[in-house]
């Protein structure tokens, strides 16, 4: 079942690209398709790991530990 | 490049016209390929063959036969012109209005198809155009798509001229501009833009303009050609274009500085910059007392929602947030719903689709037929449906208060995009509850504030606000206060009512 | 980037529903836990202190000079150290906008619509955000002129419908256990929402007309403050110390108390969609302060593209960033007050002073090279 969520999760982001593609290859600037692209694909693969249930690090832990260490 | 083509095409076929009377008439002749409506008459004008042409149909019979032919064949004058013949009948021997000179066949074929006589002189490579317009057309009569109880009952009709006229009668003031368009590569429609000058924001006039001249069609048949082209908004269910067959409410929006477009051939004027409050009102408003034109419109106000949100709300709560209902009225309602097989957005969809199918063929009937069709829809929606066990009486209700609902608008293609809205938001309703209908409610809110009409904020004035404008949109004030143009139409000339004309 | 621009009414409309919203949720119950029945009086000592971080605010946005944050944050610290500080900020936003979409989520899935997976009701919510965001500041600040008549005629219905169950014992006693938990209490309320209006630091460029702005923020932020310490007494008022501090939404629960004539009951849901409204307004700038600030942060021209994608991470995050209720209070209580003033504070102190010091630099070079010319 969470393979389905997985397949679905990587359809929108194909959707996505190919919604946003044309708009950043008309602006025809590398950098700005580069970055969306990386953007893009970071965040669909966090997506695709979290709908296959792997336990993802909880960045509201770090800040925890991090003001506990500072302020004791 | 696209007036490139144009001008070749004009160099083509301005071939100007022969000194040779035989010759024009078989090149007229060959070019209209003979066609059954085209009458040429043949006359004498002091020894001098011409030839009177005109579209049968087109003219004005009368006119050409009392002011044409028969001023040329019976009250020229015997003796022979002391000048050129041409000349002398240009300019005593005929008994009209415009007349004038042409001398290439693309105008002569322009001006004879649009219903004018064409005078070819033997000897002469030059032509007159009489104009002698008339054709039968349905006259000016009670509106039927907008009635009122009090106001003004006529319409525009299909004629151009008389449209134009309506709207001069209304306002008589020297600044009304009427500028003409032709539109349509074979239609050659003729469009007018109407307007008040120095009422009317240039910066919207040239827009207008613009966007007009842009247009490249083979036919233009109907206003609603024209709105597609020009309007903002192409893929929104709203409308930013307004549209009228009443002068009243045309007059009154070029009053407030708007522009009018009308198109020959139908009675439907276009009226730009159009807000989303000018959907909501309706010229009578103005006509009936100041406080019950207030109620009346809140009272729009109220059934825009009712119409809008009803169905969605209805199975929401049934289906989601039963408990917010008061006991009573839940035990009665899931009473009524025991033994409809159907959920309630299914029960719904049914019931607004019929509705719709119904309201549809209503419309397409001829008249003896669309009762029947009222009949039969009345029996079967309100009672052998529920009787069946097929629906709820209370989604019975819910669909007519919509439907009533949606009939209060006077302007007819926003209750379209109000009944179009209803069934997304059904589905939201049924997915999400309430939850959906609210973020379905937000999502329409910002769309409508995205939508721009010719420059001007579409939700103006609410959105943004103007306060000075407030006393022309939920509530009207009385006439002597109404002291200013709408600021959201237009910044110039911007009195009204002088503020001493009712003092007691 | 977009050439918009929103009204100093607007931009107060929006900085009232920024103040009001999520918070309204959230904050009663963390300090009525505290502060007792003296939560009012630490919202009162908060909303001061927001007065004053506005006041220093406006001083960062006119050293700012029509730059946002992020761009102004560049130009004082340069490419490398301008960008280290800023992936902070962002991520600040960024979380604080993942915490507001799982709060209207926790709201809603709690309160009005429990059958609903709490993964759908955040997409739905973002996507109409998304599309707030990709209309732009201009469309958002005249949604906001459009619901805030409503926010009002229902808080106002809200106030006069519950005056009849108001009871005044519940204030007593004044100060009980003495100041110190009141002025812990009210680091809650600066913590959020006023410590997060550093956000407004990427909207105050595209605001019109730079002299009233700077009123229309404070006002903003008055009106605010008001609205929540109105909503926090009534809380207390009607429900008492205790059920405030035990509900995770007391003033939705506050509002199932409304009962006009035995007749018009259910009126918290009209309460529900206001408090989901001005969420949604605050999530809305967020979400588009944050898409803004990526994509100047990447020097890209728009910032159309980076809703999407940055939306599919916020509701990742917003799914995983606690696991549980009790864990969002210990942070909200304990964390967030830090984490935020580092970033709504030391932050902007940090790029002011880097501002001041930018100019005086630019200011020195503009004199040599005036004077040069000059001889």
């Amino acid at each position: 079942m969470n393979m389905w969520y997985a397949f679905a999760v990587i359809f929108i982001a194909i959707a996505i690209f190919a919604l946003q593609y044309p708009f950043l290859n008309k602006n025809g600037k590398r950098k700005d398709i580069w970055s969306f692209s990386i953007i893009l694909l970071f965040f669909t693969s966090i997506s695709v790991l979290q709908t296959l249930d792997v336990s993802l690090p909880n960045p509201l832990d770090y800040i925890e530990d991090f003001y506990k260490l500072i302020l004791g | 490049m696209k007036r490139k083509s144009k001008n070749r095409k004009s160099q083509t076929a301005s071939n100007a016209l022969t000194p040779n009377l035989e010759d024009n008439l078989e090149v007229i002749k060959t070019s209209m390929g003979n066609s059954s409506d085209l009458v040429i008459r043949r006359v004498m004008i002091h020894q001098t063959p011409a030839a009177i042409i005109y579209m049968d149909g087109l003219v004005d019979n009368n006119s050409v036969q009392n002011f044409i032919l028969e001023a040329l064949m019976l009250e020229m004058p015997t003796e022979k012109p002391n000048h050129n013949l041409f000349e002398s009948i240009k300019e005593s021997a005929l008994p009209i209005g415009e007349a004038e000179e042409i001398d290439c066949y693309n105008e002569l074929f322009e001006r004879l198809i649009s219903g004018e006589t064409i005078l070819l002189l033997e000897q002469q490579s030059k032509a007159i155009a009489a104009s002698t317009k008339g054709w039968r057309d349905r006259g000016v009569q009670e509106t039927t798509s907008e009635s009122v109880i009090r106001g003004p009952k006529e319409s525009f009709t299909e004629t151009m001229r008389t449209n134009t006229a309506l709207i001069r009668r209304k306002i008589k003031d020297s600044n009304l501009r009427m500028e003409p368009k032709k539109i349509g590569t074979k239609t050659k429609t003729d469009v007018t833009v109407v307007y008040l000058e120095g009422t009317a924001e240039s910066e919207v006039i040239d827009e207008v303009n613009r966007r007009l001249d842009q247009i490249d069609i083979d036919g233009i048949l109907e206003s609603g050609y024209l709105e597609e082209f020009i309007q903002d908004a192409q893929y929104s269910p709203f409308p930013t274009v307004y549209n009228s067959e009443k002068p009243d409410a045309i007059a009154g929006g070029i009053l407030e500085g708007r522009v009018a477009i009308i198109t020959d051939g139908t009675p439907n004027v276009l009226l730009v910059p159009a807000l989303f409050v000018n959907f909501m009102q309706s010229s009578e408003d103005y006509y009936q007392r100041a406080d019950i034109g207030t109620f009346v419109r809140i009272l729009r106000l109220f059934c825009f929602f009712v119409a809008l949100f009803m169905p969605s709300i209805y199975i929401a709560f049934t289906t989601f947030h039963q408990e917010m209902i008061p006991p009573p009225l839940l035990i009665s309602l899931a009473a009524q719903r025991e033994g409809v097989p159907f959920p309630a957005l299914a029960e719904a969809l049914m019931m607004e689709l019929t509705f719709e199918v119904l309201r549809e063929a209503g419309v397409r009937l001829p008249k003896p037929v669309g009762s029947a069709v009222s009949i039969v829809g009345a029996l079967v929606l309100g009672q052998a449906a529920v009787q069946a066990g097929l629906v709820s009486p209370a989604m019975v209700i819910v669909v007519s208060i919509t439907a009533i609902c949606s009939f209060v608008f006077p302007a007819y293609n926003l209750a379209i995009s109000v009944r179009i809205l209803r069934f997304p938001l059904m589905l939201l309703a049924a997915t999400f509850g309430l939850y959906g209908i609210i973020l379905g409610m937000i999502a329409m809110v910002l769309h409508l504030c995205s939508l721009k009409s010719f420059g001007k904020s579409y939700m103006a004035p609410f959105a943004p606000f103007m306060p000075k404008d407030q006393k022309d949109v939920l509530v009207r004030f009385p006439h002597w206060g109404l002291l200013s143009r709408p600021s959201s139409m237009t910044k110039k000339d911007q009195q009204r009512v002088d503020s001493t004309s009712k003092e007691n | 980037m977009d050439n918009q621009s929103i009204s100093p009414r607007q931009f107060m409309f929006l900085v009232i529903l920024f103040t009001v919203g999520s918070s309204i949720l959230i904050v009663p119950s963390p300090l009525a836990i505290q502060a007792k029945q003296d939560a009012w009086i630490s919202i009162s000592i908060s909303v001061l202190a927001g007065l004053l971080l506005t006041l220093f605010y406006n001083q960062v946005a006119k050293q700012m000079q029509n730059k946002t944050f992020v761009q102004a944050t560049i130009y004082a610290f340069g490419n490398w150290v301008g960008r280290f500080l800023l992936v902070f900020y962002l991520s600040f936003l960024f979380i604080l906008g993942a915490l507001v979409l799982r709060n209207i989520g926790d709201f809603m899935t709690t309160e009005i619509i429990p059958q609903t997976p709490l993964q759908y009701t955040h997409i739905l919510f973002l996507l109409v955000v998304i599309w707030g965001a990709f209309l732009g500041l201009e469309v958002l600040g005249r949604s906001a002129e459009m619901f805030m008549p409503w926010v009002v005629l229902f808080l106002l219905l809200f106030i006069f419908a519950l005056l009849s169950e108001v009871n005044i014992e519940n204030l007593q006693p004044y100060l009980g256990d003495g100041f110190t938990p009141v002025f812990s209490a009210s680091t809650v309320v600066i913590g959020t929402p006023f410590l997060e209006l550093v956000i407004f630091l990427m909207i105050t460029p595209y605001v019109k007309d730079p002299k009233t702005k700077q009123r229309a923020w404070i006002i903003g932020v008055l009106v605010g403050g008001i609205i929540l310490t109105m909503i926090t007494l009534f809380c207390i008022l009607v429900l008492g110390s205790d059920l405030t501090a035990l509900n995770a939404s007391p003033s939705y629960q506050v509002a199932q108390r409304i009962n006009i004539a035995d007749f018009l009951e259910g009126l918290e849901v009209v309460i529900g969609i206001i408090w989901m409204l001005t969420i949604f307004f605050k999530l809305a700038i967020i979400y588009y302060s944050v898409s803004i600030g990526v994509a100047q942060f990447l020097t890209m021209d728009d910032h159309r593209p980076l809703l999407l994608p940055l939306g599919m991470g916020m509701i990742v995050l917003s799914i995983i960033a606690y696991p549980d209720v009790a864990y969002f209070e210990t942070f909200v209580s304990e964390t967030w007050f830090p984490y935020a003033l580092t970033h709504g504070l030391i932050l902007p102190v940090i790029v002011w002073v880097g501002l001041m010091i930018r100019g005086m630099i630019e200011r020195k070079k503009n004199n040599k090279k005036s004077n040069s010319q000059s001889s």
